[in-house]
């Protein structure tokens, strides 16, 4: 592949999925510092990946790949910080922004809580994935996929209705 | 609240930040703007200062009309700003060749971060090294290392010393980190 055709595809990419990249770095990283390195090594592999990207799958599809196996590899890497942060963003999610959609903030902490793998389950169960996609992606079985999409589904309804009778 | 509810809060959520399209252009960009100020100040600074030393010194050999050494310094000090000036225009004509793209920039911050190793290097080489040892003869055969002799010395052992870390310690490293984020943007 000529370079000038890669730069051409990585721009529409990155412009075309920029939500998808947003998301996921958001949801692996705990603070905005943190999120800015992760979108930038997202980027760099999404630039990498192009040359083998052989339309087999939606470009949606291996962009969430390259992006979930990038932010596990970043988190691998951060991880020995990560015990000290936890606690400095669950504070920080409890002064959030009053300007910042309740819900969507809500939401984000509730995935933040989840272990890596089910965040990525998590993650594709919300953009509307189908079992088999999000067992592709992620490398999981189906079943195994089934027994997590469970639990995720559980978790956030049970939350979320005892947050509504506690008038949240 | 419901699966679905939560489904649609999540997908309809508005992106709190705009990620720039073009974000490792403009860590690549910001790269090579550094490295060219790098480059550019270094280059004046010792063009400047080495300029002024050099007629200084050859206004002492002429009239200093025997003195061998004080002429041989004169060329060696006169040598660096001519040469840092030739090695200043190669830089900025070879970056010229260089596109605006994300490995043009990166290619650009290489040329510069080379020539900013290149310049060191003659400061060293070229200069320093040489007057030490042209000091040490002269004191060597006047037979006067006295305090004051031993302090020049001295002191050209730490010019050595200080040039040799920022060529190990910052631009070489820099270099090894530019070369590998151009295999890595490049690497398929």
């Amino acid at each position: 592949m000529k370079r000038e055709q890669q730069e051409k595809t990585y721009a529409e990419w990155i412009k075309d999925y920029q939500r998808l990249v947003f998301k996921v770095s958001r949801v692996y990283s705990r603070n905005d510092e943190d999120q800015k390195d992760l979108i930038q090594e997202i980027t760099i592999q999404i630039w990498n990946s192009i040359p083998s990207f052989q339309g087999k799958s939606s470009i949606s599809t291996w962009i969430y790949r390259v992006a979930l196996n990038t932010a596990f590899s970043w988190r691998n890497r951060t991880k020995r910080h990560e015990s000290g942060r936890d606690k400095l963003d669950n504070h920080a999610y409890l002064q959030s922004d009053k300007d910042r959609d309740d819900d969507v903030e809500w939401l984000y902490h509730e995935i933040s809580l989840l272990d890596p793998l089910e965040k990525s389950v998590c993650l594709l169960l919300l953009e509307g994935y189908a079992y088999k996609e999000i067992a592709e992606i992620t490398g999981l079985k189906e079943s195994n996929v089934g027994v997590k999409i469970h639990r995720i589904k559980k978790h956030l309804t049970e939350v979320s209705q005892k947050l509504k009778d506690h008038g949240v | 609240m419901e699966f679905k509810e939560i489904q649609d809060i999540w997908q309809h959520q508005e992106l709190q930040k705009e990620i720039k399209t073009n974000i490792m252009d403009t860590d690549v960009l910001k790269l090579n703007r550094k490295s060219h100020f790098t480059a550019q100040k270094n280059e004046k600074w010792i063009i400047g200062i080495f300029a002024f030393t050099g007629v200084m010194t050859l206004i002492d050999s002429i009239v200093e009309r025997d003195n061998w050494q004080a002429f041989l310094e004169t060329i060696l000090i006169l040598f660096i700003p001519v040469t840092i000036y030739l090695l200043r225009r190669k830089r900025l004509r070879r970056n010229l060749d260089f596109d605006s793209s994300l490995i043009g920039n990166l290619d650009q911050a290489i040329n510069n971060t080379k020539s900013t190793i290149l310049l060191a290097r003659i400061l060293l080489w070229g200069l320093v090294v040489p007057l030490e040892v042209l000091h040490f003869i002269k004191y060597w055969k006047a037979d006067s290392f006295f305090l004051k002799e031993i302090v020049v010395l001295v002191m050209f052992s730490i010019s050595i010393a200080l040039i040799s870390w920022e060529l190990t310690c910052v631009h070489s490293p820099k270099k090894k980190e530019l070369l590998a984020l151009r295999q890595s943007i490049l690497a398929h």
